[in-house]
């Protein structure tokens, strides 16, 4: 027969500290699982970007426009240079309908796009500018 | 002020999604496809296809000319890849309309010559500018051809593919640039909201 078979005086208060002690590990699992939901979706959430058109934007080739928003210019050709996750707001203050890759605002209406995935988006751009969409890991 | 999201806030929907989504089911085109190779669809008095799906099913449309070099092939053919990647019985709800923004040098028959490259049913559907221009206008998308003075023809366009319901609202703007995996994983989550 084992030793183990004998109660000992101290196997209750033994017994105690195990519970305590496994208590706190998962009462440390829950906070780490909770603070992981609660700042896990901010961190992959990205950053949001917003562009605005303002009153009178018609035909203007107005680059200046896009100076909230990462992005580079070769020629007559924009660049918006975003991360997967990344948001892209299109505030359209204008009277007619403006669009940038790929993404249409109505006259007062106000468009967020979260690009999730990687690749390049266009459309044709009301600015007379080629404006293309890159989400890409920088 | 109407605010609109896409991806994580509609269902992991990749397109965009707008809270007041653009209303389309009142529009109605020509279908100038062979009845042999027309997909399902509703029609009005005329016997033209409404911008509307059939009941169960999603109506995709695009823009698009058959010389484009690039953006319209591409669209149709990522088009033709999430359909493949979905399973048989829900690719079999869904019916695309491509509307031709370049009526003059679309016919009907090049059109039923060049969309089975991508689609066994479809419906291909062809008007005049002023008929087309309410279409345009509906779905905020943009066309314009231009002849130059040696004849070249050059045509801009949007290159937005759309995805309207049975009520003929746009549930989904897809950007051009968006894979066939994204295309096919917003089907599925459509499809099943039309079950």
């Amino acid at each position: 027969m084992s030793g183990d078979a004998h109660p000992r005086a101290d196997d209750g208060a033994a017994t105690v500290r195990r519970d305590r002690r496994a208590a706190w590990w998962v009462a440390a699992v829950v906070a780490v699982a909770a603070a992981a939901a609660l700042v896990g979706p901010l961190l992959a959430a990205g950053a949001t970007y917003e562009l605005t058109f303002p009153p009178g934007s018609e035909g203007a080739r107005a680059a200046s426009l896009f100076d909230p928003v990462p992005h580079r210019r070769v020629g007559d050709v924009i660049w918006i240079e975003l991360e997967p996750g990344d948001a892209l707001v299109v505030r359209n203050e204008d009277a007619v309908v403006h669009q940038v890759g790929g993404i249409l605002a109505r006259p007062g209406e106000t468009v967020l796009h979260t690009f999730d995935e990687r690749g390049t988006f266009s459309d044709v751009c009301s600015l007379d500018l080629t404006v293309f969409v890159e989400v890409a890991r920088r | 002020m109407a605010v609109l999201a896409g991806g994580c806030a509609h269902e992991d929907l990749r397109g965009v999604v707008r809270d007041d989504p653009l209303e389309v089911g009142a529009i109605a085109l020509p279908d100038v496809t062979p009845a042999a190779l027309r997909a399902g669809g509703v029609l009005d008095g005329d016997g033209r296809l409404m911008m509307r799906a059939a009941e169960g099913r999603l109506l995709l449309v695009s823009f698009g000319f058959l010389n484009c070099p690039d953006v319209c092939p591409t669209t149709l053919a990522d088009l033709r890849a999430a359909l493949r990647r979905l399973d048989a019985d829900l690719a079999d709800r869904v019916d695309v309309a491509f509307v031709t923004v370049d009526p003059d040098r679309d016919t009907p028959a090049a059109l039923a010559a060049y969309l089975p490259a991508f689609l066994p049913r479809f419906h291909a559907l062809r008007t005049d500018a002023a008929g087309l221009r309410p279409a345009l206008d509906a779905f905020l998308a943009t066309a314009e051809v231009t002849v130059a003075a040696d004849g070249d023809v050059e045509v801009a366009h949007s290159a937005v593919l759309y995805a309207v319901d049975a009520t003929g609202r746009v549930v989904v703007e897809w950007p051009f640039g968006t894979s066939a995996t994204a295309l096919a994983d917003d089907l599925r989550i459509l499809l099943g909201r039309s079950t």
